[in-house]
């Protein structure tokens, strides 16, 4: 799972998430405001049934009161008109509601209202024709009409309320508030049969009927004490002139009515007062019922716009949710993730040895910047790798051409040098053999053997300061002023004078050299010997006698003035000359154990009986066997000359 | 050759000011070497090499700077060997941010000049070409000799100049350096 994947998965949740928070929040908001936007239409035919209701109620007492009197008759179609036109308002407004239940009521509101016009355009016809037994009889027909259609009305109510309920507890309290009214209309259009001066009873109200009615007063009084202690005193309040008017007049004036009845007082006066305080506690209904309706209105139009303001904030934070989701996507997508999957691909190329040139990116994140100027440093580095590496087969390629080209100049110049070694061979009447082992192509060690005369042998051997085709060459320049040397010595010059000529015109430039020059003179039996820095020669008498000889001197090259000592020594028939380089024991063993001339000594005295083929293989196998590696650290040369 | 005497003594008045003007810069132990070996290459003399003026153009753009240049430090000038955005041959030594540079082996950068004591009142940076930003990467020749510098110049400051600006500044250099040394085989 790479990183785009997992991120994509993470929004996916998290947005998910958010959605499943938000949407359930924002629905539930606008199903509240939809609620009280209903509600506030509800209210409004509810009010509209409610004054139906009253009116239906008016007109049945109107209709007791014509009958009773033959009066009344503007009350009635007042009432009937209220009526009709409170049953059409409310059967218009369900008509237009969402709701299929409150839709279905605006029918039967709409049959109430027609069955009360036409029922009134028959009644007005009946009256026009002043038939009083038809009228009476009509009336009785009205009076049934008007029960059936409150009764019908009611029951609408009812249903109103079982669909949309109560949706809060004011709502609550006015809803008592109508149903006290609706107590006290009904109770004051009783009283005002009762009170009508020519009732159908006439005078001769009975006392229980009309203590009936202060019983029935007090007790829906008293309900609206109770409704007063358990709700807000300003749902309460829309009623309050009705119950005190009811509490402070009505009461008192039915109560001066039943003391008339019972004999104390003036029972017309009595009479009158009632229906009067009844007249007005009817106004009192009416403006308690519109202050109602009011109030009703103004709470749901306040719930209305608390939904509205949590609608309209729910809608507003959902907005920003989904706006931040969408920066936070942005921000990941476009700074995170796109930089990320370039430096991936980046490092891969380099990995694999693509280096082009990194992109220069202002990042918003300064890790990212980090991470970017550290892939550009890592380019450059494998660059300089590459770099480094073709450079590095440029010169080995270069070294070897250079190698070979030197290789072959050096083996050039240990070719020359061999060639200006002499075989081993007989020289006048000394035979010489040999050993030479350069430790590099050309060595620093050289000799010759030269016939001087018919009775004198010369011989030298050179060491050069350090090995190597620097030595070599300068061991050649040697080589021939050495032969110079010992052509050199005339009957006034003898070999310890020519040597010194010879340091005298040594190059200062050139390295400074050992040597070791011999003079065989067969004549006198003697050998003259100058050193110059170069090891004591050994010298094997035939009776097996060894022994060192030499008087050391300065190398060639050293002190342009120097003075060489020549010593001479018996050199007779079976005699051994060994004239070597210190590289023969200046040799180290694999223990750091260096040869040493004693050892060499030794060799030489242990094999002193030896012919001069063998002594020459004993001291290269002992030698050679020193160094494991079978290659000297210095030249190793040997020259021995034996008298015959 | 008759000079007025007021012009002469203009030259000498301007002169003294120069040379009691003179800046001081730090001289690395091998100063003596590093002007022998750069005689002895040839570098510093007027052959016009067009890959290195190349090379400064890219690096001018790479690095969105003004001016890009390849200075080679004799004993008295800054010869400007290869350049971009600007027309100059050379500037007297003393002058020189390079000086710097080729103390050691690592970048010399300074991000601004007119806070750096050291440049503060350097004639290229109260005076033309007003330098506030330099960063520099010497010419490695052989072991501790840098002959002089891969220099990158803005008349703005900078807040940074990051491991990977400095690496790919070292490369820069290293491409000059293999350029003089390719040519240096082909004059020998």
């Amino acid at each position: 799972m790479n990183i785009r994947n997992t991120l994509a998965v993470l929004f996916m949740a998290f947005g998910l998430t958010l959605a499943a928070l938000l949407v359930p929040q924002v629905l539930e908001s606008n199903r509240t405001y939809t609620s009280t936007n209903d509600q506030i239409v509800v209210d409004q035919a509810r009010n509209d049934v409610f004054e139906a209701v009253l009116a239906l109620r008016k007109g049945r007492t109107a209709l007791t009161l014509l009958a009773m009197r033959g009066e009344a008759g503007i009350g009635l179609r007042d009432d009937l008109a209220a009526a009709v036109m409170f049953l059409n308002r409310a059967a218009q407004t369900f008509a237009m509601s969402e709701n299929a239940v409150l839709r279905q009521l605006s029918d039967p509101l709409a049959q109430q209202a027609d069955r009360l016009s036409d029922n009134a355009v028959d009644f007005a016809n009946i009256t026009a024709l002043g038939d009083a037994e038809a009228i009476a009889a009509a009336l009785v027909m009205q009076q049934q009409l008007f029960v059936e259609v409150q009764h019908e009305t009611l029951l609408v109510r009812q249903q109103i309320l079982q669909e949309v309920g109560i949706p809060d507890t004011v709502m609550g309290a006015l809803q008592m508030m109508r149903n006290y009214i609706l107590s006290v209309s009904n109770a004051l259009n009783d009283d005002l049969v009762l009170a009508a001066p020519n009732g159908p009873d006439g005078n001769r109200i009975g006392l229980r009927q009309v203590q009936s009615s202060v019983d029935r007063m007090t007790t829906i009084n008293q309900f609206y004490s109770d409704i007063a202690s358990a709700y807000r005193p300003d749902t309460i309040m829309v009623a309050l002139d009705l119950a005190a008017y009811l509490d402070s007049t009505y009461l008192p004036t039915l109560n001066n009515y039943v003391a008339a009845v019972s004999g104390n007082g003036n029972l017309t006066a009595a009479q009158r007062d009632w229906a009067t305080t009844v007249n007005d506690a009817d106004l009192l209904v009416n403006q308690t019922t519109a202050r109602l309706f009011a109030m009703s209105q103004a709470h749901l139009t306040s719930e209305r716009e608390e939904a509205r303001r949590m609608l309209n904030m729910m809608l507003i934070l959902t907005a920003f949710v989904v706006v931040m989701f969408g920066l936070s996507l942005y921000l990941v997508t476009q700074h995170i993730v796109r930089p990320l999957t370039y430096v991936q691909l980046k490092i891969n190329d380099i990995a694999a040895g693509h280096l082009d040139p990194i992109i220069r990116k202002k990042l918003l994140l300064r890790d990212l910047d980090t991470v970017f100027d550290a892939l550009r440093a890592l380019r450059i580095s494998s660059r300089r790798r590459e770099m480094l590496t073709a450079d590095r087969l440029a010169l080995n390629e270069h070294i070897v051409e250079a190698h070979g080209i030197l290789r072959s100049e050096v083996d050039a110049a240990a070719k020359v040098q061999l060639s200006l070694l002499p075989r081993p061979e007989r020289v006048g009447h000394i035979r010489f053999s040999s050993l030479f082992q350069p430790s590099s192509v050309v060595a620093g060690d050289t000799y010759d053997f030269i016939n001087l005369s018919d009775t004198r042998v010369g011989l030298f051997q050179i060491d050069v300061a350090g090995h190597g085709a620097a030595a070599g060459l300068v061991s050649m320049a040697a080589h021939i002023s050495a032969r110079r040397a010992l052509r050199g010595i005339k009957p006034d010059i003898n070999l310890a004078q020519s040597v010194q000529t010879m340091n005298a015109h040594w190059s200062p430039e050139l390295t400074y050299f050992t040597a070791l020059f011999v003079e065989f003179d067969a004549t006198s039996r003697v050998a003259r010997l100058v050193q110059a820095g170069h090891p004591h020669p050994v010298l094997m008498r035939k009776d097996g006698k060894v022994l060192r000889i030499g008087q050391g001197g300065l190398p060639i090259g050293v002190v342009d003035g120097a003075v060489f000592d020549m010593i001479e020594f018996d050199f007779d028939y079976g005699d051994r000359l060994l004239v070597f380089s210190d590289g023969i024991y200046e040799n180290f063993n694999s223990e750091g154990e260096i040869y040493s001339e004693e050892r060499l000594v030794q060799l030489l005295q242990d094999n002193a009986s030896c012919s001069t083929a063998d002594l020459v293989e004993v001291i290269k196998s002992s030698v050679v066997s020193w160094n494991k590696a079978g290659v000297p650290s210095d030249d190793v040369s040997l020259v021995i000359a034996e008298r015959i | 050759m008759n000079v007025p005497y007021t012009k002469l003594a203009g030259i000498a008045i301007e002169w003294g000011i120069l040379m009691s003007s003179k800046i001081n810069f730090p001289i690395g132990p091998d100063e003596a070497k590093r002007l022998r070996l750069l005689q002895a290459s040839g570098f510093a003399n007027s052959l016009i090499m067009p890959e290195l003026d190349a090379l400064c153009e890219d690096a001018k753009t790479n690095f969105d700077v003004k001016f890009s240049t390849i200075s080679l430090l004799t004993e008295e000038l800054q010869i400007i060997k290869a350049k971009a955005g600007i027309d100059v041959e050379s500037t007297p030594r003393d002058v020189a941010f390079c000086n710097y540079t080729i103390l050691t082996d690592q970048n010399f950068v300074v991000l601004d000049a007119t806070k750096d004591a050291r440049f503060s009142n350097n004639p290229l940076v109260v005076g033309n070409p007003h330098i506030r930003f330099y960063a520099g990467a010497p010419l490695i020749y052989v072991d501790n000799i840098r002959l002089g510098a891969f220099c990158l110049i803005d008349t703005a400051p900078r807040e940074k100049f990051t491991l990977g600006d400095q690496a790919e500044l070292s490369e820069y250099a290293e491409r000059a350096s293999y350029l003089l040394i390719k040519q240096l085989r082909f004059t020998a």
